[in-house]
């Protein structure tokens, strides 16, 4: 495991345990420990490796389970597409999806209020009467008028599997085709009865939620090949499985890991695994949050979006695996364009559209981008960033009433300020792992300007991170880059967090299962070169994707 | 336990009814008898219930008024604001209000207390495995709620997202939502005030017959009943969690099929325009005091959250040459700090002042919307620096329709301050205990009253014991 680092720390100077007097550990186990049910109880914040007291009694050795998943806005958007055809979407005023461990599409948040249902209700009417105007044949292959119900059975028969990700089962159809004769009795053509059918299906609980049943019997099973399908699909495309995939399901292929691999394959040669990329890429790197920011003096659209290309474009290429995904940390050239190359001083690229070019010796990998400088603008949150995100050694929350930082005097330096949070232990303990790293990233001001004094004094960038295989020394960001990209943290790091976004949870704090998962993947991620294509396989073919752990039916 | 899927509007679970002696053992209760009859003030007018959260809480010596009556000759800094508005006579200042349910289990006090603020319920420590309870608004909007468009309303000014908004161990919900259906399920709220417009208003068209509108409301009712039975064909079919997570769907199914009935904005309040999203803090803030306005004066809901920021919100405030406020409050020994965390505040009750300003000029009768409501303000923890969860911020505004004489400063003072002890210690057990000491100045006390003060008939709310002394009108 690699949390060795933030325990002894916290071990050491009772980072966690001695502010306020508490104790994190044990009176609040989480009522899930014992079944492994959701995402573990784990310290830390929303990052996936948060080294705060976890809360599990019982080590957690079985795959889990992960909760009715709620499709999100994303995911909800491209499956009425890829379902019907249509371009219409939940309208803009859908409340926003909430997210934890970093990611919108974690099971457990994934909540439900009659605000949402009201909306998912109107959408669903909405897309109904386009999809049977616009996109009749995806629903419907015969003459309502003619074959009254018997019609509206055949069109279900069809549909019904699609939208609900598995097979038809008895007692399905009856009541939709209830509904049908119901509304069209109430005075409305047999469109608009047929239009409330779609509606209902569109607005059950089999198509707003990605549901894993439970067979009754306590224990480990493997998922049913519709299930793997329908996990594979979302891990990859945010959208339900297509029919190619959908037929590997039907015939029952995708337990055989050259099969579900196969799959996997061609599905992220598709345009679809975008999604993969975009989805997951802007919310572990704080592209999203960049669109959030308050912008500062200097900062406008035009830059946010050069500044969004230059981080998403490099990572796309490291989704595609034509980089390994340490060059985000090392890479000496970047996706550029006119208004990035004059904030960043460089010569002009001659270009509004990004161009992969060298780029100046003070611009080194995302930690000198514009993008995660801007959305992270503070020293000392910047060095928090880097470790809860990047390294997943993510120290607590500062302490109540901490002792303040002096007052500066011109010509001292942000370090000679920050250098009082090392005269109290109860600071130093978390500040010495934080401090430098913010502090390495001094010459970069809260949009990413390359600056070489602050507070009339010179800025010296070199520090030391401090990592549980010892202390390394670098003379600026860029030796800091270098040394992120070839840590072993890193592998493990990203490793947790694509944990999280594939699997719909986060890894269970104290579970044996997920730590193992954890290290194996990683190894294989590491093992290819840090490439990201394999660690996505590596998820996959593991057991946390394609098992889950069932409970005896209740009395 | 009964089925998971049942009628029941809230899921409680075990735990939570555990947690904490007595603390949510009043809501199947209050859940069973929650009248759905119009609920109105003497005068006919229709009774609301606003709370307003102001992150990082207050500096209690810029705040706290002296005497009984509140003198605007005398006002503090902080609220001097209210008192220039000439608003003295239309609120009241609570002080002493402890709301230990708040009191996280070691650090986390914004998240913790956050999700406190409106349940009294102390969160279960977890980043994604949400135990909390109901909020106060949730169960005024059951009554209040049956004869508006929406039942409720929640907005704010901070989405979050990402990491940093969460807090050592406590999800991101708890510090991000007010508002809580029930013990697991974390409303979301409007940011961009164009959408909470929108939404407010619904899909009325205003071109139809009262036959078509009618069939077009039995067709709902149709798909909707559909749907409550199809949840109760799955749920066999689920693990016991997972028929909790269903339970929130079944719920919202039904809640929707309840507003079937429910009130339509009048022609006029359709055509009017709303205010556009901004990037501008500033700019959105006062847009969205229009949205809520706008809800209370077409009547579109009765009750309102709103955040004026996430816990340890919002970042920050350059507008009052402030850097980012919850850290000002880390560092409030710094020169200049505590100055800029007062301008802070002062700026966060000039907004109040100005929204209780707009509640007061809309006319109802010979009375204005103001008189008509219950508007509280409060915040995650009582003050920044030290993380405490006593002597609360509570700003009362408005007259709940005769029910609050305003004008008033109340004092409250603990029977037994050993709960403060034991909260200050911030630990699990400590809290517990300290919840269990039936002190009368506890949060849920004020709500209590506050619902009764709005026609919602309960004689109990999380763990109060009474309806907070001295407030009501008897």
């Amino acid at each position: 495991m690699t949390f060795t680092l933030a325990a002894a720390v916290a071990a050491a100077s009772g980072c966690t345990a001695n502010i306020g007097g508490g104790n994190d550990n044990g009176a609040n186990a989480s009522g899930n420990a014992g079944s492994g049910q959701s995402g573990a109880a784990a310290g830390g914040t929303t990052g996936v490796g948060g080294g705060g007291g976890g809360t599990s009694t019982a080590p957690l050795t079985g795959p889990g389970r992960v909760l009715p998943h709620r499709l999100n806005i994303v995911e909800y958007n491209n499956t009425v597409r890829d379902l019907l055809g249509t371009t219409e979407k939940l309208p803009s005023d859908f409340p926003s999806d909430f997210t934890a461990f970093g990611f919108d599409n974690i099971a457990s948040a994934l909540t439900l209020t009659d605000v949402v249902l009201s909306q998912f209700f109107d959408a669903a009417k909405r897309i109904a009467n386009d999809a049977l105007k616009n996109h009749r044949s995806m629903v419907l292959g015969c003459d309502l008028v003619a074959g009254k119900e018997a019609c509206v059975q055949t069109a279900l028969e069809a549909f019904l599997p699609r939208a609900w990700r598995r097979p038809l089962e008895a007692g399905d159809l009856e009541p939709l085709v209830a509904v049908y004769s119901a509304v069209k009795a109430d005075g409305n053509t047999e469109d608009e009865a047929f239009a409330r059918v779609l509606q209902s299906v569109l607005t059950a609980p089999e198509f707003l939620y990605r549901v894993e049943r439970n067979s009754g019997v306590a224990g480990v099973r493997d998922l049913s090949d519709y299930e793997v399908a329908s996990r594979l699909s979302y891990f990859l495309w945010s959208s339900m499985p297509d029919s190619e995939l959908t037929a590997a399901a039907a015939a029952g292929s995708l337990k055989d890991t050259a099969a579900l691999t196969a799959q996997l394959k061609r599905m992220l040669a598709s345009e679809k695994a975008n999604e993969l990329v975009q989805n997951f890429g802007s919310q572990w790197l704080p592209v999203r949050e960049l669109g959030s920011v308050t912008p500062p003096a200097g900062f406008d659209a035009a830059l946010g979006e050069a500044m969004t290309a230059q981080t998403m474009r490099l990572f796309i290429d490291v989704g595609k695996g034509t980089r390994p995904l340490s060059e985000l940390f090392n890479s000496t050239s970047g996706y550029v364009n006119d208004r990035l190359a004059q904030h960043y001083g460089m010569t002009a690229v001659g270009s509004t559209t990004p161009v992969f070019t060298q780029l100046p010796a003070d611009r080194v990998g995302l930690l000198t981008q514009g993008t995660f400088l801007t959305a992270v603008p503070y020293t000392v949150r910047r060095g928090k960033w880097i470790l809860a995100n990047v390294l997943c050694q993510e120290p607590p929350q500062p302490p109540f009433a901490p002792p303040s930082l002096p007052e500066v005097p011109k010509g001292a330096t942000k370090k000679d300020q920050l250098a009082a949070h090392q005269t109290e232990p109860i600071c130093a303990a978390c500040h010495t792992l934080m401090d430098p790293l913010g502090l390495a990233l001094e010459q970069y001001d809260e949009i990413g300007a390359f600056r070489t004094e602050w507070n009339d004094a010179p800025i010296d960038p070199s520090g030391v991170l401090k990592v549980a295989e010892g202390d390394k020394p670098f003379a600026g960001p860029a030796e800091l880059g270098q040394i992120i990209a070839t840590s072993p943290n890193l592998s493990s790091c990203v490793t947790k967090h694509v944990f999280a976004y594939g699997v719909g949870r986060g890894p269970r704090s104290g579970s044996d299962f997920d730590d193992f998962i954890v290290e194996r993947v990683g190894k294989a991620f590491q093992d290819s070169g840090q490439l990201f294509p394999q660690l996505i396989e590596a998820m996959v073919t593991s057991d946390v994707f394609r098992k889950r752990e069932d409970e005896a039916n209740a009395p | 336990m009964k089925s998971s899927v049942t009628n029941r509007p809230g899921f409680l679970s075990r735990r939570s009814m555990l947690r904490g002696a007595g603390v949510c053992l009043a809501l199947p209760f209050l859940e069973s008898i929650a009248p759905r009859e119009l609920v109105a003030a003497p005068s006919g007018s229709p009774l609301r219930l606003i709370y307003w959260h102001i992150p990082n809480g207050i500096l209690r010596n810029l705040w706290d008024p002296s005497g009984t009556t509140l003198d605007p000759a005398t006002a503090k800094a902080s609220l001097a604001p209210l008192a220039k508005a000439g608003l003295f006579p239309d609120i009241n200042v609570l002080t002493g209000v402890d709301n230990l349910a708040g009191v996280p289990n070691g650090p986390g006090d914004h998240a913790s207390g956050m999700g406190a603020m409106l349940t009294c319920v102390a969160p279960l420590k977890s980043v994604d495995n949400y135990e909390l309870g109901i909020s106060v608004d949730q169960i005024a909007a059951k009554t209040l709620g049956a004869f508006t468009p929406r039942p409720s309303l929640e907005v704010g000014m901070q989405d979050g997202g990402g990491s940093g908004n969460c807090d050592n161990g406590y999800g991101c919900a708890y510090a991000r939502s007010l508002s809580w259906s029930d013990a697991k399920t974390p409303r979301t709220k409007y940011v961009d005030p164009k959408k909470a417009w929108t939404w407010l208003l619904g899909n009325q068209d205003t071109t139809l017959s009262t036959e078509q509108k009618e069939r077009i409301k039995r067709g709902d009712k149709t798909v909707l009943d559909y749907l409550v039975a199809q949840a109760g064909r799955l749920s066999p079919k689920l693990t016991v969690e997972d028929r909790q997570k269903l339970d929130q769907y079944l719920t919202s199914v039904q809640e929707t099929e309840k507003q079937l009935n429910s009130g339509v904005a009048t022609a006029e309040c359709q055509a009017e325009v709303g205010p556009e999203n901004s990037t501008s803090y500033q700019t959105r803030m006062t847009a969205m005091m229009k949205v809520m306005a706008f809800a209370v004066r077409c009547d579109l809901t009765r009750v309102v959250t709103f955040s004026l920021g996430n816990a340890f919100g919002p970042g920050p405030m350059p507008w009052v040459d402030a850097e980012d406020y919850h850290n000002l409050t880390h560092h409030i020994g710094d020169a200049g700090n505590l100055d800029a965390i007062a301008r802070c505040i002062s700026w966060e009750v000039e907004q109040i002042a100005a929204f209780t300003q707009m509640l007061k000029d809309i006319k109802e009768g010979d009375k204005t919307a103001l008189y008509n409501t219950a508007f509280m303000v409060s915040s995650e923890v009582g003050e920044g620096a030290p993380h405490d969860h006593e002597r609360m911020p509570c700003l009362l505004a408005g007259n709940a329709g005769g029910a609050i004489a305003t004008g008033r400063h109340l004092h409250y003072s603990p029977e037994d301050t050993k709960a403060r002890d034991l909260g200050r210690r911030r630990e699990e057990a400590a809290r517990n205990q300290a919840l269990a000491i039936p002190n009368t100045n506890r949060m849920a006390n004020v709500h209590l009253a506050l619902l009764n003060a709005v026609g919602v008939k309960t004689d109990t709310f999380a763990d109060s014991n009474q309806p907070i002394a001295g407030l009501l009108a008897t």
